[in-house]
């Protein structure tokens, strides 16, 4: 193949995935020259993700199946560069920026790649330097990745491909998870790439934010490229035509409100939310704050707002997973609990592979229900309507992502509850689903009271007749669609009004800890953990109290007053009441309390970059530093996890007390277990794919971006240590 | 012949699996509350932990998956005698794997069954015989005076030869859980449903 200069990446690809009976690329050919922006647009399930796995090399050494062709980047061919060789000229950002992540703290992420690459420390700290400043995101530096916003996080994984100076981009549709403010964002930091002479590929259903940036796009079908249109040509295209192929639009100017008419389904029943006030933390700040409003059955409501302004919780309020703080909901002017509103409502989550119980999409749909001639009918119908019948025998897990929302959707139809709160139910769907899913929220309606979590415009300008704007804490404006407001002006508001984050939300650098080394915390859990063989409760309590001044060093003084009362309890206990459980209690777990609060000390609040620093200085093996991080990053994330399942399972069980609920313990069991191990598998899959792309299986030297300097306290704290230890083992055997 | 060679794919997927019965065990944590229930975790345990067990058997069946899952198990168990059972049990699980034939049904549960048990010594009658021998002066002396009966009772039925019936309960919960993992696998990850 001739090598034209100008040509950043050329392919001529055929592939076809294991266990597949059809070929997901056939024979895609394609160049793109240097400085150029191509988009990959077209129905789901089209090709255009495995493009750009080809490309980036996940495919095949990755992603397991019959690979067929070639591709060159910069005139040489991949096959003969690993993943992460690839990596270094074509950075790739993935759809999910919450499983790609592989730290915790944003600076560290943007140098997880450099790190890989063999970087100098030197170097590293100019180019992440470089790259939060160039645009303009030095807020989003040092944060902790689980205060961002999903539209912050896709941010931070394009700087970490920026801060490796890839030439080429490969964006796998970047604003699945974004709102409107994000993708806006998103948009700008993209431009700002493209005029620096970046080459852009970026796979995408939204595509009203690129309207500017784009040069060409590339139109897929069956795994073909049908169609290849320049931005004017492309622009000029009508509504019907973009609909024909699946598009979405291409200027937010397109949309006009198209609801159906008005109902009022007799009898009508009425929501009242009366001064509803909400907070995560028993004394914290609220997050909402006298929010009132009313809803009666029939109407579809948008609920918007700003990332973190608590559209969500706000949702789970409504279907009674959380308790107000303050104020009251009515339904038909009666009053009502968290439990009366569970059994009205169904919750759709946003992350739909928490929703699957059963182990087939028809089961799924039954579950709960008792099956009769018509109810089975009318599954059949709708599962054909939403292109489903074909997998109503596959799990549920098996499913891409958009029939997985299809799936969800259809839940909360076939749901008896008068209440439905779905949370961005269109998150990454083509056209042709948002249209599906357009049509179940309008038949829905007649039968519900539905309310709608999106940033979605074309899905509010199709089915909302009602939004209501949620910022600080309250209803701040409502615009009816039936009425005087235009989608234009929701357009415009959430244009100028939503920010990336929520100012109540908004980081607030936080004072900066003192923190130890952590090669002198690996000492404390060492002892710690031998200690814990030792039966002597002077040499336990010893080196507790070492451990407790550690954590009080750290300025960590609730957890250091809450151990110290703990242990505390138990010698107080014992000595009021020796021959009771406390004689076996004091011998049991005081050896526990120096472990705990060791590993508190080593895991730093799951920040891994300094723990993987100290390791990699202890000359630990890379794949050992991997595990490390990897528990430490993703054992917080699981719990969270663990809460979710428990409200996916509130939802569409409804209340079981008592014996119901003791009988139905091991169905439990089950339905948190199987999610759980699907969505860990998931992780896993696309954790270890960002990884692969930023180089982490490279044998190269690396050189961590953190800089570990053992000062004069570290060498107090370990001769304090040693001292209390010696001093344990002398008056134990006194 | 697949490569049998770990990947960091593989190795991410063992170590979130295995995450998973690191809750599962924080979870069960409140049996801590009497020495008596402190008998029954690692019955429950068995019972439990089965399913992530298998799933890493049937998604990752390469040398060293156990052994990474069997590490990772113990060390998040934060108990020195616990990690140290639970490492050996991951080189018996591995030597048994290599006999039976990465993947072989028969082979992970038997592997299975090894892990429960080697852990419930390391992590239950372990800490509780030298917890019993550092406190059975002051306890024999108390039980005068009227001491907590459970207590003493539990103490000697784990110090002495009934340690046995303990660790043949938690073989027979991990068979019992081995069961029921090979159930959950077969209705969620292998079988296809017809509506």
């Amino acid at each position: 193949m001739e090598y034209d200069e100008k040509e950043r990446i050329r392919f001529d690809l055929t592939f076809t995935y294991d266990g597949a009976k059809q070929k997901a690329l056939q024979k895609m050919c394609g160049s793109i020259d240097s400085g150029r922006c191509i988009v990959l647009c077209g129905a789901s399930g089209c090709g255009k993700s495995t493009l750009l796995r080809c490309i980036n090399r996940l495919i095949p050494e990755f992603y397991e199946g019959t690979f067929e062709g070639c591709c060159y980047i910069d005139g040489q061919d991949t096959s003969a560069r690993s993943i992460g060789a690839v990596g270094e000229d074509a950075a790739s950002v993935f759809q999910d920026p919450r499983s790609q992540f592989y730290t915790t703290n944003s600076t560290s992420e943007v140098a997880f790649a450099l790190e890989n690459y063999g970087f100098s420390q030197a170097e590293m700290a100019r180019r992440v330097d470089a790259a939060f400043s160039e645009f303009g995101l030095e807020q989003l530096k040092g944060r902790n990745v689980f205060e961002l916003s999903s539209g912050e996080r896709q941010l931070v994984a394009i700087l970490s491909a920026q801060a490796l100076d890839a030439s080429i981009l490969l964006l796998d549709e970047p604003t699945a998870n974004l709102d409107a403010a994000a993708v806006w964002e998103l948009a700008r930091v993209l431009a700002a790439l493209k005029r620096r002479g970046t080459t852009l590929l970026i796979n995408e259903h939204r595509l009203y934010y690129l309207r500017e940036i784009a040069d060409e796009y590339w139109v897929m079908e069956h795994g073909e490229r049908t169609a290849r249109y320049p931005k004017e040509e492309m622009l000029r295209l009508s509504q019907e035509d973009l609909q024909k192929m699946a598009l979405r639009v291409l200027d937010l100017n397109q949309i006009d409100a198209d609801l159906p008419a008005k109902i009022n389904p007799e009898p009508p029943l009425r929501l009242k939310a009366e001064n509803i006030a909400f907070s995560y933390h028993k004394h914290g700040s609220l997050l909402l704050d006298h929010l009132s409003f009313e809803a009666r059955s029939g109407e579809v409501i948008g609920l918007i707002g700003s990332n973190g302004s608590g559209k969500t919780t706000l949702g789970k309020l409504i279907a009674g997973l959380y308790r107000p703080c303050g104020g009251t909901f009515y339904w038909n002017d009666q009053p009502q609990s968290s439990k009366m509103r569970r059994q009205k409502s169904i919750f759709i989550l946003q992350e739909a592979e928490f929703q699957f119980f059963t182990n087939s999409v028809w089961n799924e749909l039954l579950y709960g229900r008792t099956a009769t001639p018509q109810l089975n009918a009318e599954i059949e119908e709708k599962l054909k309507a939403f292109s489903l019948w074909e997998c109503r025998n596959r799990h549920p897990f098996s499913l891409s992502g958009g029939q997985m929302q299809k799936l969800v959707l259809l839940l909360a139809y076939f749901s008896p509850k008068p209440i439905a709160v779905l949370d961005e139910p269109t998150a990454g769907l083509d056209e042709e689903s948002l249209q599906c899913c357009v049509d179940l929220i309008n038949e829905m309606r007649h039968s519900k009271l539905i309310f709608l979590i999106t940033h979605d415009l074309e899905l509010i300008s199709k089915a909302c007749g009602r939004c209501l704007c949620i910022s600080e804490g309250q209803v701040v404006q409502t615009f009816d669609f039936y009425q005087t407001d235009t989608i234009q002006q929701l357009s415009r508001y959430m244009e100028t009004e939503f920010r990336l984050s929520e100012p109540k939300q908004s980081f607030r650098k936080k004072k900066c800890k003192r923190l130890c080394d952590p090669r002198v915390k690996f000492l404390y859990l060492l002892a710690a953990l031998l200690v814990s063989l030792a039966t002597d409760p002077i040499l336990i309590t010893s080196v507790t109290v070492s451990c407790l001044i550690l954590t009080l060093y750290e300025q960590r003084y609730t957890t250091a007053l809450s151990y110290s009362l703990l242990y505390a309890a138990i010698f107080l206990g014992y000595f009021l009441a020796p021959q009771s459980i406390f004689l076996f209690v004091v011998h049991y777990f005081p050896r526990f309390f120096p472990v705990c609060l060791a590993l508190t000390a080593v895991a730093e609040h799951g920040d891994t970059a300094r723990l993987s620093a100290a390791l990699r200085t202890c000359h630990c093996p890379e794949k050992a530093i991997m595990i490390t991080s990897v528990v430490f990053r993703f054992f917080p994330v699981l719990c969270k996890d663990l809460s979710m399942m428990k409200q996916s399972i509130q939802t569409r069980n409804g209340p079981g007390g008592g014996r119901q609920a003791v009988s139905r313990l091991p169905q439990y069991f089950e339905h948190i277990l199987v999610p759980m191990m699907f969505r860990v598998i998931r992780i896993a899959e696309s954790l270890s794919a960002s990884a692969e792309t930023r180089g982490i299986a490279l044998h190269r030297k690396r050189a961590s971006y953190v800089k570990l300097h053992f000062c004069g306290w570290d060498l107090v704290l370990t001769v304090l240590l040693v001292a209390s230890t010696v001093c344990g083992l002398v008056l134990s055997n006194l | 012949m697949k490569n049998q060679t770990l990947k960091r794919k593989d190795i991410i997927t063992i170590t979130l699996l295995t995450l998973i019965n690191v809750i599962i065990f924080m979870a069960g944590s409140f049996f801590y509350i009497s020495p008596i229930t402190i008998l029954a975790m690692p019955v429950l345990f068995a019972l439990l932990e089965g399913v992530v067990f298998y799933v890493i058997s049937m998604k990752v069946p390469k040398r060293g998956a156990f052994l990474i899952y069997c590490t990772i198990r113990g060390i998040m168990g934060f108990y020195l005698p616990y990690i140290l059972f639970y490492v050996l049990a991951g080189l018996l699980a591995e030597g048994i794997m290599a006999k039976f034939r990465y993947g072989n049904s028969k082979g992970v549960c038997i592997s299975y069954i090894v892990t429960q048990v080697l852990g419930a010594i390391g992590g239950t009658v372990y800490p509780y015989v030298i917890a019993y021998k550092s406190f059975f002066a002051d306890a024999e002396a108390m039980a005068a005076q009227g001491a907590n009966q459970n207590v003493l009772a539990a103490a000697n039925m784990i110090q002495s030869w009934k340690c046995l019936v303990l660790l043949l309960a938690v073989a027979v919960a991990a068979w019992i859980g081995s069961l029921l993992a090979k159930a959950i696998l077969k209705k969620h990850f292998l079988e296809e449903t017809h509506a």
